[in-house]
């Protein structure tokens, strides 16, 4: 178990204990990273802190339904599958989205050429243009690729969080990645 | 698209990927996780916490073990005890007897002397 496994593993202990100061250390902690994962779930800066709330907001009341039944169990996996079900509720609620407006391939190309810098402008289109592709994906296919290329987690820890088997996940990022080498690809040749 | 896309591929697409920058937390994040902790009275709920220590045990298979045994015993105290329930034997066969819900009743009621 690695040291902030452990950490965290003290700190839910005192939590389910009652410690508010405890709960503090853990919101600060993983707070950048929740937000995060639902800002690109949700593809909303706004929505993701709302949503980021509610989370953590559980987790509080929750703490209760969280143990420790293998020394390989995570806090992070408990709190991203907490991430997942308040996103997947968001997105129930949620009417369906206006379509973003798009910069030209040739401009979009152009930004990420290497060695030109990118405008500020010219970067918000090219997020713009991945948070629309990857808005499009299904929320199992969205989950397991960004929990792959933004938040790094192995294909092991992924499927914990999403409860599935590890062939499932593999399976979901090969179709993700595939889908998004279409909707990108004039990125991805330039 | 090409099933076999290589480790060029993988990091071209990765490198765009991350071209969605992420967002930095609100200041006022956890002061407001506070306050919607505070105004927000906690759902009320039928089952109390320990359903969940419950859940947990069946989880674990820990609950389907002990339930296995107390059927295992039961199965064995019905064997083991002879026609009527108690008959001839100590008082625990009775009470153990798959048939006697209403003999370990009325082994209570009649004070234990059955």
């Amino acid at each position: 178990m690695d040291r902030r496994t452990e950490e965290d593993r003290g700190l839910v202990e005192r939590m389910r204990a009652g410690d508010e100061g405890a709960f503090g250390i853990l919101l600060n902690r993983y707070q950048r990273p929740v937000i995060n994962f639902l800002y690109r779930m949700l593809g909303s800066a706004e929505d993701a802190h709302d949503a980021a709330q509610e989370v953590f907001v559980r987790v509080y009341r929750g703490a209760n339904r969280f143990a420790y039944r293998t020394a390989r169990d995570r806090f992070s996996t408990w709190l991203f599958q907490v991430a997942r079900n308040v996103a997947i509720d968001h997105l129930r609620r949620r009417r369906p989205e206006e379509p973003l407006d798009s910069a030209s391939p040739a401009d979009l190309a152009r930004a990420v050429a290497p060695g030109t810098p990118a405008t500020d402008a010219a970067a918000r289109e090219i997020g713009d243009r991945i948070a629309a592709a990857v808005a499009e994906l299904p929320e199992d296919q969205r989950t397991a690729l960004v929990l792959a290329e933004y938040h790094d987690l192995p294909n092991g820890e992924i499927a914990n969080v999403m409860r599935c088997s590890v062939k499932s996940v593999e399976s979901r990022l090969y179709r993700a990645k595939r889908f998004l080498r279409k909707q990108l690809r004039h990125l991805l040749e330039s | 698209m090409n099933r076999h896309a290589g480790p060029p591929d993988e990091m071209k697409l990765k490198r765009v990927l991350r071209e969605w920058r992420g967002i930095e937390p609100n200041a006022d994040f956890a002061a407001r996780v506070w306050h919607r902790i505070e105004a927000e009275p906690a759902p009320w709920r039928w089952w109390p916490d320990f359903v969940f220590g419950l859940r947990a045990a069946l989880e674990s298979r820990t609950a389907y073990a002990a339930a296995a045994v107390i059927v295992a015993l039961l199965w064995a105290a019905t064997l083991a005890a002879p026609r009527g329930p108690g008959r001839g034997r100590p008082p625990a066969f009775a009470a153990l007897h798959g048939q006697t819900l209403t003999g370990a009743y009325a082994g209570l009621l009649m004070g234990g002397n059955l």
